[in-house]
């Protein structure tokens, strides 16, 4: 399980049957001495959402590009199905079904819509080392990535470029593309910050539909959407994980509370509960 | 794919027509040689966004060996392109290994500092002729079976393989690798992200861009029956650069036209000779490089895109306006 830290150790044992997908073993990052991320351990089990929650500055984001390898850790080990990826490349990793999005937009603005699509589709087919290939030999992926095209409601934009779309709708291809390449897990860095209120539904909606046969890890700062589809949640602080359980074990956490919102906040804190119960 | 057929079109009409205008074959043939050299240098830094500095050495190298190669042992002409591509294919990927994982201005002095490293060893080596250059390189015969002496030949040729030169980038930049590196130049980490190795996806352009260089090289030397070091200099590869940016970096037909404009003035420039205004005189043959430079200036202040590029977002912006009319 997870981490000494945690006061809920007990309760979080009956999960530890579940199998995990994604498992980082005493990750640690720092900066120059500065210790961004301080012997996490965290453990992502298959099926469900689990959301990285935290105050600013806190390491999330670190913890991220260290999960995907766009970093490396200083000491720790990360491992996928067990077998220790710590070494490998962020690309290789991405190979391997962990795939991440951004938290600012991550779309190829100069595509068009449909090719941003094709060229996440497209991966498992093409390879520098065969350059000559033509698209006429992709033609069968084509009906895939208007699958998922249709998937974020997009399809009237397919031939627009990606630089040209509406903040919300680059979020939405963005998730699309990251679904396109059929991961395993799925790391979304703040998926629905910067958006209104209807967008915010839309890909919480799409998030939630998609986490059902697979696993997501997100990052993310609204909590009422944190409360109405996360399974588990681990809170982050000061680049250590101060709690780990579902939505009500950790908005009751004390440290949580105190770290999250501040000692006054306690009773904004309960609103919020009730909130994200109701939903 | 179609805007391509085009393009090759339109260069198969006046390329065929030009000779019979009054212009040199062998002027027109050197155009040729220097617009494949750009559209070389167009396809890595127009579509993958790292600026290469180190273009003229893959250029210069393909000229020395092809030349050597056709003069020395007697090859056939398409032997002599090909040991010109392995050339520049083998530098590139030398350079390539080297420079690809830097960004910005790193990778761009990168390579000026290794083309420096081949312009010295030309410079020293023996087979190069140093400042004399390759000199009186055999054009050779196409296939052992064509004769190429005679200038009008050897043009048709060379028009022939200027025409596969855009035809055969037009169709990687538009193929699913073409696809890829632009999809990488709009935003690295997320190809990263996606699972594409970005690394090898720029290397593998580079040095397609390096072979193609290199082949134009040694085009060159058997048209102008030359190679000396001035196609291994530095400023080799800054005339390329100012050939794509006059033209338009990352469009199909900006290379060619930057090549023309650029070797038009410099020899229209050199043959005008002494100006005078008033009491002051002027010799504008030594001075070519000032005009360039003022032409040069006055083109990116105006066109950004370059003059192709420009055009092209002109009737870019017609059909835009135009479906959207149509549909309201």
């Amino acid at each position: 399980m997870t981490l000494t830290a945690s006061p809920d150790q007990s309760r979080l044992k009956s999960a530890d049957t579940r199998q995990t997908i994604l498992e980082a073993r005493g990750l640690t990052k720092s900066f120059r001495g500065f210790v961004a991320v301080d012997k996490v351990d965290l453990k992502i089990q298959r099926g469900g959402i689990h959301a990285l929650i935290g105050p600013n500055g806190a390491g999330k984001t670190t913890v991220f590009n260290l999960l995907t390898r766009f970093i490396p850790p200083t000491s720790g080990n990360i491992l996928l199905f067990g077998e220790d990826i710590t070494r490998q490349s962020a690309h290789a990793l991405a190979r391997h079904g962990v795939v991440r999005s951004f938290q600012i937009s991550a779309t190829f603005p100069h595509l068009s819509v449909i090719e941003n699509l094709k060229i996440a589709v497209q991966r498992p087919s093409v390879s520098p080392g065969r350059f000559w290939q033509s698209s006429r030999s992709l033609a069968h992926l084509e009906e895939r990535a208007h699958h998922f095209l249709e998937l974020v409601e997009l399809k009237k934009f397919a031939q627009v470029a990606a630089g040209e779309l509406p903040y919300g709708h680059k979020r939405a291809l963005e998730l699309a593309t990251t679904l396109a390449t059929d991961p395993k897990v799925m790391l979304l860095d703040e998926p629905t910050q910067g958006l209104g209120i209807e967008e915010v539904d839309h890909i919480t909606q799409l998030i939630k539909r998609f986490s059902k046969e697979r696993t997501v890890l997100m990052v993310e700062h609204n909590m009422r959407m944190v409360a109405a589809i996360a399974d588990r949640i681990s809170v982050l602080r000061y680049g250590r994980i101060i709690a780990e359980g579902s939505y009500d074990e950790v908005s009751r956490n004390p440290q949580v509370i105190e770290a999250y919102l501040g000692s006054k906040a306690k009773k904004e804190n309960q609103q919020e509960n009730k909130q994200g119960n109701k939903q | 794919m179609r805007n391509t057929w085009l393009i090759a079109g339109l260069i198969v009409v006046i390329g065929a027509a030009a000779p019979f205008s009054g212009l040199y074959p062998l002027f027109l043939m050197k155009c040729m040689a220097l617009a494949i050299f750009a559209i070389a240098f167009n396809f890595f830094t127009g579509y993958v966004g790292l600026l290469s500095i180190g273009h003229a050495a893959f250029y210069g190298m393909g000229a020395y060996f092809g030349g050597y190669a056709i003069k020395t042992y007697g090859v056939s002409t398409e032997i002599a392109l090909l040991i010109g591509m392995m050339t520049g294919a083998v530098l590139g990927l030398l350079f390539g290994l080297l420079a690809i994982r830097r960004r910005g201005i790193y990778f761009a002095m990168i390579t000026l500092a290794l083309a420096q490293m081949v312009y010295f060893f030309c410079v020293q080596a023996p087979f190069t002729g140093a400042e004399d250059g390759l000199q009186r390189i055999p054009r050779g015969k196409l296939f052992g079976l064509i004769d190429l002496s005679n200038d009008l030949s050897m043009y048709y040729f060379t028009l022939l393989l200027l025409v596969l030169s855009i035809v055969v980038v037009q169709y990687l930049v538009t193929a699913p690798f073409g696809q890829v590196l632009k999809a990488i130049r709009d935003n690295e980490p997320r190809a990263v992200s996606l699972g594409y190795d970005v690394q090898r996806y720029k290397l593998t352009a580079f040095v397609l861009s390096a072979a193609l260089a290199g082949g134009a090289g040694s085009l060159k030397a058997m048209v102008l029956s030359l190679a000396g070091l001035p196609d291994v200099h530095w400023t080799n590869s800054g005339a390329v650069i100012l050939m794509c940016l006059l033209g338009g970096l990352g469009t199909a037909l900006g290379p060619v036209v930057g090549a023309v404009m650029v070797v038009l003035l410099e020899t229209e420039l050199a043959s005008i000779g002494v100006v005078k205004i008033g009491s002051l005189s002027l010799d504008l043959s030594t001075k070519v490089p000032i005009v360039i430079g003022v032409i040069f200036m006055v083109t990116v202040l105006l066109f950004r895109k370059g003059i192709v590029g420009e055009i092209q977002s002109l009737i870019d912006g017609y059909h835009r306006r135009r479906a959207e009319k149509s549909a309201t």
